[in-house]
């Protein structure tokens, strides 16, 4: 029985570590934050978000989104932070290659569809996110205790069906930042 | 799943409860539940996996999940089952080539088996694997080939160039109207003129619009074709019109939901160039079918572009399918050939464990196998051929049993029968129709002189002493002359150094049908009948003599003293001296005649022994002392024997006996001489010993067989020679044994041997 159980272990083991692997680069940063009366705003930037296969993966045509994780806790010693908000949001960049410009939607953003045909500009863009407003549950008061989180994923290209069954074990491009957290005090 | 068990079987002396076939072993349940657990294990395992994938990977976000869960769920279980499936078939692998080492019956021929097996799937299975793999790398390279990419490429910048070049002829005919303008000075106005030339211009160039725009940003030219409206081309955005106004010309694609707008965007200037006069923007409306026409061509271009980076994924994809395919062909051989090779070999381990049992005496054995096949049929010959052992087995031992019962039986009787024989005062001596010796007991064996043991079975004529087997012979021819089946005859046969007289009786053992089947013969030894008759004859004439020569003795006594007191006076002189001497002897004979006279009558009126517990020592050492000072030459040694118990023997009958046998030895001591006196007591045999030697002149051999008889002695003694006629008498009603033997270096040595319980 012990030998069976090893043998599902290491078999465990190797299928989920060929799912997932982790860019060791990209992080948050710069981040900033402005509390308002009713919310508060948050801007910060993805560091070292393009590696070089993201970039031909793009240039190739392939849809490519971040998925932005934004939470406010409110801090509350040993037991369970109580949750006060999240936004999840996202940045899509898709390359006309009929026109050779790159196409970039910001979810936060609505209505607003940005065609450019700078790379780096779009980079820029793709990885910074700018006066994000997040609104409690209630209204920070002065004193307590908070932390904000943010996290970044870059979403798997997209890749057309039956690819995204076939290609399941090809995860070299997706990745996500460790949890930024910043505690912080109202004053 | 196939599941392949490989149970090592070994052979043990006797069949354990474990291989019992109609009974589920404790191994087996063991064995069972175990797999159980395995089961539960993998599916709790996939379930787990299943779970955190369709949670943690981001690869499928577009499609439901619901769908995520099922192929994840799909691809788990094909993973874990392969790996399993792996697992289990090494396993059973390893345990084979255990097995082969142990050289356990049947791994040889299920080595063979699986190897011929997965030799025969191995070998096609990766042989159509690598052509597929080959065909698959040769295709992927043909889609990815330079001609399929520089078509596309070219289509593409076909396109491009389309967008391009339309782009650029808007941006020159807004250069041109807007030199017009600024030449004609038609700058400020929106006058019929301008109209003219604008829709004059929209017509020569078949752009859509073209729209002027004067220093104070207003719109104040604006044509449209009539193969469009506003609403396909709408207004320009309003930063493409200042970057113009600050000396920027442009053009761009605008993109709208109905379709592309190419846009043109120039200023124009005053005549000294340093005043932006107004702005021309020229835009073209490109059809949405052509759009998608153009589009295509960039999809395709994409997604070849796509593929090419996952050129190598896609190939290991690929390969990792056929892989897995093969793989699961391989596995489903080996575990066919397993199955196949268990069908096989499995009943052949058994009957091989079978005749290992019943060759070890297990005829309980019995193959559980169902088989519908030749297998079957093997088996249930076997079967049957165990159950038809077993009871022929069975009755082997019964009747076994009843021979060793018989057997049994029969040696009880033979034992019986030589007891019997053995302790027969006769000797019994029996031969077959060949002159075989079949049976002889001790007695005859000394009778006849043959050492014991050694005669059964051999034939009589080899065995017996010539002078016996003239006797036999004789007497068979007699028997055969006259007809009869049974005789008789008295013989004298040599027994050691002395002849003893045999009654011989032969007689003629048959059949139950009268066939002759041999003689037997009983030989019975008269010597002590013939002593005790003579030893009776002579105490009959003791006592006759002594009641007939008594009487007239006294009288013969009594006239002689009367005759020499009446006329002794008449004599003198010599005739005197002669009648003296006469009466004299008349008196002294008639005192001896008297003597023999009362020892004859004692000889045959000696009362019966009355034995009492005695100390034999002690009645040796009374007898003795009564020898003390009266002779002086002759000297007594004892050595008596103090753990000698008592026993039981009439006292006075032991004195005389001492007395009888020292008057002997003095008597036959010339001068001077010695008497030892020895006792010791006998423990195997419980019998006293009493040994007296003296170094007189000895006893003749010749005289010695005669020697206890009465009436015999070797000198003139006064008794008559009855002292050791006595002497044997009582030692015999004592129950005991008187011999003579000669003493070393002289003399004679008298050995009396008495039981010590007798009586």
């Amino acid at each position: 029985m012990f030998r069976v159980f090893m043998f599902l272990i290491i078999a465990f083991s190797l299928h989920i570590s060929s799912t997932s692997v982790w860019s060791m680069d990209a992080m948050v940063d710069n981040v900033f934050m402005v509390n308002n009366t009713d919310d508060m705003q948050v801007s910060f930037e993805i560091k070292n978000a393009f590696t070089k296969e993201i970039e031909e993966g793009i240039k190739s045509g392939m849809p490519t989104s971040f998925t932005f994780f934004v939470e406010l806790y409110r801090k509350q010693g040993f037991w369970v932070d109580e949750a006060l908000a999240s936004q999840i949001f996202r940045h899509t960049v898709k390359y006309d290659t009929l026109k050779e410009e790159y196409e970039i939607i910001l979810e936060e953003k609505p209505q607003n569809i940005i065609r450019i045909k700078d790379i780096e500009q779009t980079k820029k863009i793709m990885a910074s996110s700018e006066n994000i407003s997040i609104k409690p549950a209630y209204a920070l008061k002065k004193g307590e205790q908070y932390q904000l989180r943010i996290k970044a994923t870059l979403d798997a290209v997209n890749l057309p069906f039956p690819l995204n069954y076939m290609l399941f074990f090809v995860s070299f491009w997706n990745y996500e930042t460790a949890w930024y957290e910043k505690e912080f005090v109202i004053q | 799943m196939p599941t392949v068990y490989c149970m090592p079987i070994t052979f043990p002396e006797t069949m354990t409860e474990s291989t019992k076939p109609t009974t589920i072993s404790t191994e087996e349940q063991r064995r069972r539940k175990r797999e159980w657990y395995i089961v539960v294990a993998v599916a709790v395992a996939i379930f787990v996996v299943t779970y955190i994938e369709s949670h943690i990977s981001r690869i499928s976000t577009n499609l439901p999940a619901a769908t995520n869960v099922i192929v994840f769920g799909l691809i788990n279980i094909n993973i874990i089952l392969l790996i399993l499936l792996v697992f289990l078939i090494l396993r059973n692998f390893v345990k084979l080539i255990f097995e082969r080492r142990s050289k356990i019956i049947g791994s040889r021929l299920r080595t063979r088996l699986i190897v011929a097996f997965v030799s025969l799937s191995i070998v096609p299975t990766f042989l159509l694997f690598f052509v597929v793999i080959g065909f698959i790398n040769k295709s992927i390279e043909g889609w990815f080939g330079i001609r399929v990419e520089d078509s596309l490429q070219g289509s593409l910048e076909l396109g491009q160039n389309y967008y391009k070049a339309i782009s650029d002829r808007m941006v020159i005919y807004a250069k041109q109207v807007g030199e017009k303008l600024a030449k004609e000075g038609l700058t400020n106005e929106d006058s019929d003129k301008v109209r003219a030339y604008l829709e004059g211009k929209l017509s020569e160039t078949g752009s859509s619009t073209i729209e002027i725009f004067s220093a104070n940003r207003d719109r104040v030219g604006y044509v449209i074709g009539s193969h469009v409206n506003q609403n396909m081309v709408p207004d320009i955005p309003l930063e493409s019109i200042l970057n113009a106004f600050e000396g920027n010309a442009s053009n761009f694609i605008q993109t709208l939901e109905k379709g592309d707008v190419a846009r043109g965007v120039s200023p124009f200037f005053s005549n000294d160039r340093k005043t932006v006069l107004g702005v021309v923007v020229v835009s073209y409306y490109v059809s949405r079918s052509l759009i998608s026409k153009m589009r295509e061509i960039s999809t395709a271009f994409e997604s070849y572009k796509q593929l090419k980076i996952l050129k190598t994924p896609l190939k290991a994809s690929y390969f990792t399918t056929l892989l897995i395919v093969t793989m699961v062909i391989v596995i489903f051989a080996i575990g066919i050939g397993r199955y196949m090779a268990k069908e096989i070999t499995v009943p052949i381990q058994q009957l091989a464990y079978g005749t290992t049992e019943i060759a070890n005496g297990n005829l309980d054995y019995r193959i559980d196998i169902e088989a519908r096949d030749e297998i079957g049929v093997l088996v249930s010959s076997f079967n049957k051929m165990t159950g038809d052992l077993k009871a022929t087995k069975t009755r082997i031992e019964e009747a076994n049993l009843d021979l060793k019962r018989t057997n049994t039986e029969l040696e009880q009787k033979r034992r019986y029968m030589e007891i019997v024989l053995g302790n027969v005062a006769a000797g019994v001596v029996s031969i077959d129709k060949n002159g075989n010796i079949t049976t002889i007991n001790r007695v005859a064996d000394e009778l006849l002189g043959i050492s014991a043991g050694i005669s059964l079975g051999k034939n009589y004529k080899d065995i017996l002493r010539p002078k016996d087997e003239h006797f036999f012979n004789a007497m068979m021819t007699e028997m055969k002359e006259r007809g009869v089946e049974n005789l008789e005859r008295q013989v004298q046969i040599d027994v050691k150094d002395k002849t003893i007289p045999v009654l011989i009786n032969l007689t003629m053992l048959k059949g139950d049908e009268g066939e002759y089947l041999g003689m037997v013969a009983v030989l019975e030894d008269l010597s002590h009948l013939l002593k005790s008759q003579r030893m009776m004859a002579w105490k009959e004439v003791a006592q006759r003599i002594a009641h007939e020569v008594k009487n007239p003795l006294t009288p013969i006594q009594l006239s002689a003293q009367r005759l020499s007191k009446k006329y002794r006076d008449r004599f003198s002189g010599e005739e005197a001296h002669i009648f003296d001497e006469c009466t004299r002897t008349i008196s002294k004979q008639v005192d001896e005649l008297k003597m023999l006279v009362n020892e004859f009558s004692n000889f045959a009126r000696m009362p019966s022994a009355n034995p009492m517990s005695n100390d034999m020592n002690e009645i040796i050492r009374e007898v003795a002392s009564m020898y003390h000072g009266h002779q002086k030459n002759i000297s007594f040694n004892f050595n008596l024997d103090k753990t000698l118990p008592m026993l039981d023997v009439d006292r006075e009958q032991m004195k005389r006996v001492f007395l009888n046998l020292i008057d002997n030895s003095i008597e036959s001591i010339d001068g001077a001489g010695i008497i030892t006196i020895d006792s010791y007591y006998d423990k195997e045999y419980k019998i006293a010993k009493i040994e007296l030697a003296d170094t007189g002149c000895g006893i003749p051999e010749k005289d010695k067989p005669r020697l206890f008889e009465p009436y015999f002695s070797t000198k003139n003694a006064g008794n008559g020679g009855l002292g050791l006629a006595i002497v044997s008498e009582i030692v015999a009603d004592h129950r005991g044994y008187i011999r003579v033997k000669n003493n070393i270096p002289r003399g004679t040595r008298f050995i009396i041997e008495l039981p010590v319980k007798s009586i």
